[in-house]
């Protein structure tokens, strides 16, 4: 068996390349980013500042009534222009609501922080409600509010009561937000090391000419060029590990997520092999390496983006390595997920052959 | 005794066109023998070793290595032939010893140990540094010690003492003698005249892309031999010392007239060396480092 020796050869390469140990600082870098700099969750929830303008007794019925889903107040003090103003938080799923005790200390801390504000006026005065807005919003928010204002409100309620609420995805288990990150980073991580890596890898082994001496052997290119793939694909599924484990702990299917990241570097390596076989030297490669990097890198950007799916990047073989990462990662629809694998590695088979052919019959490395 | 290299008609253009490399190449070489292929930089020894070895496409032509059609050639030819590349070709990340082991690996056949060859070749001190290190000649080394991993039976040779101080080219000859004593064939391609005249049974010259002429050193001096005049002699005060033809008409002249004018100091018949026979047969000189080292020296 010449695989193994093969195998163990281009390891040992490996081990002792600077792209192996930039790959690990890459993948060290963006585990330390996910783990400590991202927020498990990322806070969308909006500050605003209000006041309720009533006398003392029932401006605090008047709180309570309003608040009385967001739990107890939290008591606190802000800090504004040097003086300290006390007030009541409110946490709600949508936002944090600040509540003060005069009009002052709200349209300096709206004006100061840069957050919208409330003021309620007394039952059957005109208006009832002010906004201390900040001249940046939007359109729309504008016109919710003045459709919030002009409307009878219990109105409002009732419509909103009965609206009815379809899903449109049968199970809504999401990805937690630091862990949607990871079918970008998988997807990208496999493109860089299966395109970058191997084409690098190969032309430096044809710049030493070592492809000639490998060539009077009776080992096949075969064996070399799929030595190489599992050498690449086998640090691939390592730097896979390194980032995922500590994300997701027991959470994600490890099984698929181990396959689709073989099968989407075997994909993804047969093509740099491919590209290596055209070039000389890795700086005439770049051009091509790198258009092939950004195409096959845009499925996984556009992950990122909830809302854009367009059907185009399904043309892109990396869309099934990002949506399969996923699946694994929720451990949802295994079914899929082969499907993906097994449509990879037929591509790769594919390539592999045609680059083997390409290395013999073309006498590459030969030359000089 | 059979044939071990077979070639015919031997024809390769790099650019696919009539812009042959080699041209019409045709010669064999004999089971035991030592085969040289003797000519300058760019006549195509190179390219014609690259053929036979499979690592060039065929393109017109017929050749047969250790009888297998070169047309087709099968994998398991490669665990009978050792080929030795001009440049040196090893992995620069790893050690002398680990390259060596690596590619005995990949061999079907019983190989010869790593340190064993690098002894050999008087590299031991270096044997667990990485061949990124080494000088080029030592590459060289480590490549030709490589290419007998395998114990081949034949054996091709590209340039194997170019650029090799005198001492080490000296071993490698040895090495080769050696090994053919044994029984190994030998295919080398040289533009020394000394490898050429030390070790070849039987040599082509090759220029351009063609062979010239074929056949053993010995024979050739035979044939061209006697047929030179060493003459020293003194003209203006200095002395001076010249080879000359005793056929060709021009040096005939020549020699006339420094017999005419000149003081001899010495003269006499020579056997031609390989150098001058070339020259006379090829019309070109054999430049290189090696030969004019051997000149000077
Ligand atoms: N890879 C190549 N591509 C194109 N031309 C080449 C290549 N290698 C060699 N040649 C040309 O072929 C001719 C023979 O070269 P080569 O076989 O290397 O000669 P030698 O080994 O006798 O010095 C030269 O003119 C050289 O320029
Ligand atoms: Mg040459």
């Amino acid at each position: 068996m010449k695989l193994l020796p093969s195998i163990r050869r281009e390891l040992t390469l490996l081990s002792r390349s600077i792209y192996f140990y930039s790959e690990i600082a890459v993948a060290v870098i963006c585990l330390v980013v996910l783990l400590f700099v991202m927020p498990e969750h990322f806070d969308a929830r909006a500050t605003e500042y209000a006041f309720i303008d009533l006398p003392r007794e029932q401006a605090e019925a008047m709180e309570e009534a309003l608040f009385a889903d967001a739990g107890p107040a939290e008591g606190v003090t802000l800090k504004n222009r040097g003086h300290e103003i006390p007030a009541r938080l409110y946490t709600t799923d949508m936002k944090y609501v600040y509540v003060v005790d005069n009009r002052a200390s709200l349209s300096a801390l709206c004006e100061d922080t840069g957050h919208i504000g409330t003021l309620l006026h007394e039952p059957g005065a005109d208006p009832a409600y002010e906004y201390f807005l900040q001249g940046n919003e939007t359109a729309r928010y504008k016109e919710y509010v003045t459709l919030l204002l002009s409307s009878d409100f219990n109105e409002l309620l009732d419509a909103a009561d009965k609206q009815e609420v379809r899903a449109l995805e049968e199970n809504p288990r999401k990805l937690a937000d630091r862990q949607s990150v990871l079918p970008l980073m998988l997807s990208v991580n496999c493109v860089l090391m299966g395109i970058l890596v191997t084409a690098g890898y190969i032309v430096e082994d044809k710049k030493t000419k070592v492809i000639k001496a490998l060539r009077v052997t009776p080992s096949r290119m075969g064996v070399y060029l799929t030595a190489k793939m599992s050498a690449v694909t086998l640090t691939s599924l390592a730097v896979g590990l390194i980032i995922t484990a500590p994300v997701m702990g027991g959470g994600a299917n490890y099984f698929l997520l181990c396959l689709i990241i073989v099968c989407g570097s075997f994909f993804t390596v047969s093509i740099g092999a491919l590209l290596a076989s055209f070039f000389e030297d890795i700086g005439k490669a770049f051009t091509a390496v790198f258009a092939i990097l950004v195409v096959l890198m845009i499925p996984g950007i556009l992950s990122m983006i909830a809302g854009l799916n367009a059907p185009w990047v399904k043309v892109i073989p990396s869309y099934y390595i990002v949506e399969s990462v996923k699946e694994s990662l929720l451990d949802r629809d295994a079914g899929y997920v082969l499907l993906c694998c097994a449509g990879l590695a037929a591509g790769g088979l594919i390539l592999m052959p045609l680059s083997a052919r390409r290395y013999k019959a073309a006498g590459i490395g030969v030359g000089g | 005794m059979g044939d071990m290299i077979r070639v015919e008609g031997l024809y390769h253009s790099y650019s696919h066109n009539e812009d042959y490399s080699v041209r019409d190449v045709s010669f064999s070489v004999a089971e035991g023998e030592i085969f040289g292929f003797l000519g300058p930089s760019g006549a195509g020894k190179s390219t014609t070793q690259n053929i036979i070895t499979g690592l060039l496409p065929m393109q017109k032509g017929k050749v047969e290595v250790a009888g297998h059609d070169m047309r087709k050639p099968s994998l398991k030819l490669y665990n009978e032939i050792g080929v030795s590349f001009e440049q040196p070709n090893l992995y620069a990340k790893m050690t002398a010893v680990e390259n060596l082991a690596f590619f005995a690996s990949l061999f079907d056949v019983p190989c010869r140990g790593p340190m064993e060859l690098i002894r050999m070749v008087g590299l031991e001190s270096s044997a667990k540094k990485k061949c990124g290190e080494f000088s080029k000649g030592m590459r060289q080394r480590i490549n030709f010690a490589r290419s007998m991993i395998n114990d081949p039976k034949l054996w091709f040779l590209d340039e194997p003492t170019s650029g090799l101080d005198p001492a080490i080219a000296a071993d490698i000859k040895d090495i080769i003698k050696k090994r053919n004593q044994e029984g190994v064939t030998v295919f080398l391609t040289t533009h020394s005249m000394s490898i050429a005249d030390d070790l070849c049974d039987r040599v082509a010259f090759i220029v351009d892309g063609e062979i010239k002429l074929i056949d053993s050193p010995k024979e050739l001096k035979l044939r061209f031999g006697k047929s030179f005049v060493d003459v020293e002699y003194v003209l203006d005060g200095q002395i001076r010392r010249q080879s000359l033809s005793t056929e060709d008409e021009e040096d005939k002249r020549a020699l006339k007239d420094i017999i005419d004018h000149c003081q001899i100091r010495r003269m006499h018949t020579e056997e031609a060396t390989l150098e001058q026979i070339f020259i006379k047969v090829t019309g070109k000189e054999l430049i290189g480092d090696e030969t004019a080292a051997e000149h000077t020296a």
